[in-house]
């Protein structure tokens, strides 16, 4: 047994797989890995490690995909990462990068929360990191982080090292502080909000990456913009819930599709506003109705090209997937011992890299999925199953793209009556 | 063996996903003035010749790119 993650509990790398195959059939059993390959198929290169580098956290969030969910692995990992474990991490991407030849590459210092890690021990990490790339290969840090912990100093010191910082904010701060509390069951709104107004100061737009906020559709869609525009971040992306076909997200009141309703609402306010933050989910509904590409996880069939380095050095899966059951994101893979070429032929991530093969034949019929691309690789799960199949916010993403589609279809009918006079 | 996909529930026939911007040069569009729209079809034509190739970021950071 060779494997951190394998040691930490899962048995051997056969244990892992029998328990992935009976949980998830579809990629682990059904995906020919070695058949495409022989047709030609490659594989496409990891672009973003996430570097978990503190496995706790201080606050604790009630929707929180580490902690909340299904997979309990963060229970047997180190608190924090040990430079071994990074910098091996930092080597096996430098030798990726030079073996495939690539032109950017992108650290995300995340946890837990990161900066309980200490932000000159994050400084250090860049800077490691930053050296052992290519001369030619663009490199970005960054870190999300709860904000708790983000003062002037630290602000100024992330500036410094060149780490961009977005932070995790949920609108108002009743609404904010009901999900996103203390584990003393305080809500953390005003410690933010303090953090935001630091990060926001034009000598730091350097370090300031942006917003995720994580949809609530009880809440006001537009009062939570307007909160979140308030704070002038860059980039604001909205997350739906992590959600699954055994898990269902829950579906306040009477609308069929809540999710869409509030995402519409926020969508028709910044469509309207002149144009300043960006905001990544309805870039990428644009741009997949114009007939370009996703950059996003949550729409569209981009191949994905993320690998996460837990505290142990287990290479694993987006962790978003911990909230399907307990051992959906490991690979049996770790830094310490494999290369990240290696998790390339790993079925979880083959089957996020390969577009319409992975979808289901029912999201291949509806005309939609040219634009929602499945949605979301976790929000597809269904015990027995696995990955190949419809979103469990289907009916959500069906709506919203139609109502965007409605929107930009008006604004290029306009523009496309002749001028007269 | 990779298995056949389960069975088609329905589509919705009604129903065309993709803007049809075949007939409008793309200059209106650009043409509109800074709008998000325009903003859009200009993230469109750079992915057209994005020397990294696309590909779908980690969505748990909040991040431009």
């Amino acid at each position: 047994m060779t494997s951190a993650a394998l040691a930490r509990g899962a048995g051997s790398a056969d244990d892992l797989r029998a328990t992935q195959m009976r949980a998830a059939p579809w990629p682990y059993a059904q995906l020919d890995i070695a058949g495409r390959l022989a047709a030609g198929w490659r594989p496409t290169p990891v672009h973003d490690v996430v570097l978990k580098v503190h496995q706790r956290c201080n606050l604790a969030c009630d929707y929180c995909y580490v902690y909340e969910h299904a997979d309990q692995s963060w229970r047997g990992r180190p608190p924090r990462m040990s430079p071994l474990v990074w910098q091996a991490t930092i080597a096996a991407l430098g030798r990726h990068a030079r073996r495939h030849a690539l032109k950017a590459v992108r650290l995300v210092l995340h946890g837990g929360e990161p900066l309980l890690y200490g932000a000159d021990r994050l400084g250090e990490i860049a800077a490691a990191f930053r050296s052992a790339m290519p001369d030619d290969c663009l490199t970005e840090v960054g870190m999300q982080t709860n904000g708790v912990r983000l003062d002037v100093a630290t602000v100024e010191a992330m500036q410094r090292y060149g780490i961009r910082v977005g932070v995790s904010v949920d609108g108002v701060a009743d609404d904010h502080d009901r999900h996103r509390r203390t584990h003393a069951g305080r809500g953390s709104y005003a410690a933010v909000r303090d953090a935001l107004e630091v990060l926001g100061r034009p000598e730091h737009a350097a370090a300031y990456a942006g917003i995720l906020c994580t949809v609530a559709p009880d809440t006001d869609p537009v009062a939570c913009y307007q909160q979140l525009i308030a704070f002038r971040p860059p980039t604001l992306d909205f997350l739906l819930p992590h959600a699954n076909h055994d898990e269902p997200p829950p579906r306040p009141g009477e609308s069929p599709t809540p999710y869409a309703d509030w995402l519409g609402a926020v969508f028709d306010r910044w469509y309207a506003d002149p144009p300043g933050t960006r905001v990544r989910l309805f870039e990428d509904v644009m741009s997949l109705l114009l007939g370009g590409p996703s950059r996003g996880e949550q729409l569209g069939l981009s191949p994905s090209a993320v690998v996460v380095v837990e505290s142990d050095g287990a290479i694993e899966q987006i962790d978003a997937l911990k909230t399907a059951y307990a051992g959906a994101a490991a690979t049996g893979l770790d830094v310490l011992h494999h290369e990240f070429d290696e998790v390339l032929r790993d079925p979880g991530i083959v089957a996020r890299q390969i577009g319409t093969d992975a979808l289901a034949a029912e999201c291949l019929a509806c005309p939609v999925h040219q634009v929602c691309g499945g949605g979301h690789y976790a929000h597809r799960y269904r015990r027995g199953l696995g990955f190949r199949h419809r979103s469990v916010y289907c009916d959500d993403l069906s709506a919203f793209i139609n109502h965007v589609n409605q929107r930009l279809s008006a604004d290029l009918r306009r523009l496309s009556v002749p001028r007269t006079g | 063996m990779e298995q056949a996909p389960e069975v088609a529930t329905g589509t919705d026939e009604g129903w065309t996903p993709v803007v049809d911007v075949s007939e409008l040069p793309a200059t209106a569009i650009l043409a509109s003035g800074d709008t998000v729209l325009a903003r859009s079809l200009r993230q469109v034509i750079r992915s057209l010749d994005d020397p990294h190739g696309v590909i779908a970021a980690f969505d748990s950071f909040a991040s431009d790119e």
